[in-house]
């Protein structure tokens, strides 16, 4: 099957807002870690897509992040609505942050991942410390942020 | 790592490694622009966005504004997560 960018885009928000879902509904943490990164990968490829059809990157997201050209944009465009440099440097920065937590944190063989064996790799990965509560229902919530705050500046820049 | 050729690519290597010297390690490519991975111990129990905040801060005192332009993103990572990374990338 072949997707045309505005079908990465339109999965990308179905994707994160399941992720969110099974977080919150379904308490499924695992799925809900690997589906919120496949929404980033959606969106990478939203934006890659306008360019260039061809997907080199497979599901490594810095190089797909270097390649969709989302730190391209118009910003003359971002000028004329209004936006200040320090409002276009805030958004791009905010945009690094939110790619640098998923990038660190998501991994493409998460799919295969029981909870009990994401909520282990976590620990490790994250300097645990105990808290009260689940530790991969936590994680995953800091996670969702991330992949949303990064949706959320990415569909700011896709309509631009 | 591979000889850089890009000028631009040696000196952000270059002053990455002033920062980050080993065991700290640098990984730089070129896809639009320059985009990175930086390994380093010190970035444990720093969040993404501070992470971010410590590169941007770096790069502009070394760079000028047109440099920076070419850098898209330098990620900051521990060991741990660079082993993830690569890990769930390949996979």
């Amino acid at each position: 099957m072949d997707f045309p960018p505005e079908h990465y885009f339109q999965t990308a928000a179905e994707r994160i807002r399941q992720a969110h879902y099974l977080y919150r509904e379904g308490a499924s943490f695992a799925l809900a870690n690997y589906v919120g990164g496949l929404a980033v990968e959606c969106l990478l490829r939203a934006f890659k897509g306008r360019h260039d059809p061809l997907f080199d990157e497979k599901h490594d997201l810095l190089r797909l992040f270097a390649a969709s050209g989302i730190l391209r944009g118009d910003w003359d465009r971002l000028r004329s609505r209004g936006w200040t440099e320090a409002q276009i440097n805030g958004h791009l920065q905010a945009l690094r942050g939110a790619v640098n937590n998923v990038v660190k944190l998501w991994g493409n063989n998460y799919r295969y991942a029981s909870e009990e064996r994401l909520r282990s790799h976590l620990k490790r990965l994250t300097g645990y410390r105990r808290i009260k509560g689940d530790y991969l229902k936590q994680q995953t919530r800091l996670f969702l942020a991330s992949a949303q705050t990064f949706f959320d500046k990415g569909v700011v820049l896709w309509h631009v | 790592m591979a000889r850089l050729k890009n000028p631009l690519m040696r000196k952000v290597e270059r002053v990455l490694a002033q920062e980050f010297p080993p065991p700290a390690t640098i990984r730089l490519e070129e896809i639009q622009g320059i985009v990175g991975v930086v390994t380093s111990e010190r970035f444990a129990g720093m969040d993404g966005v501070d992470r971010q905040g410590l590169m941007a801060d770096f790069l502009a005192k070394h760079l000028s504004r047109e440099e920076q332009r070419q850098v898209q993103i330098i990620v900051a990572v521990t060991p741990d997560e660079e082993t993830a990374y690569l890990a769930g990338k390949e996979s």
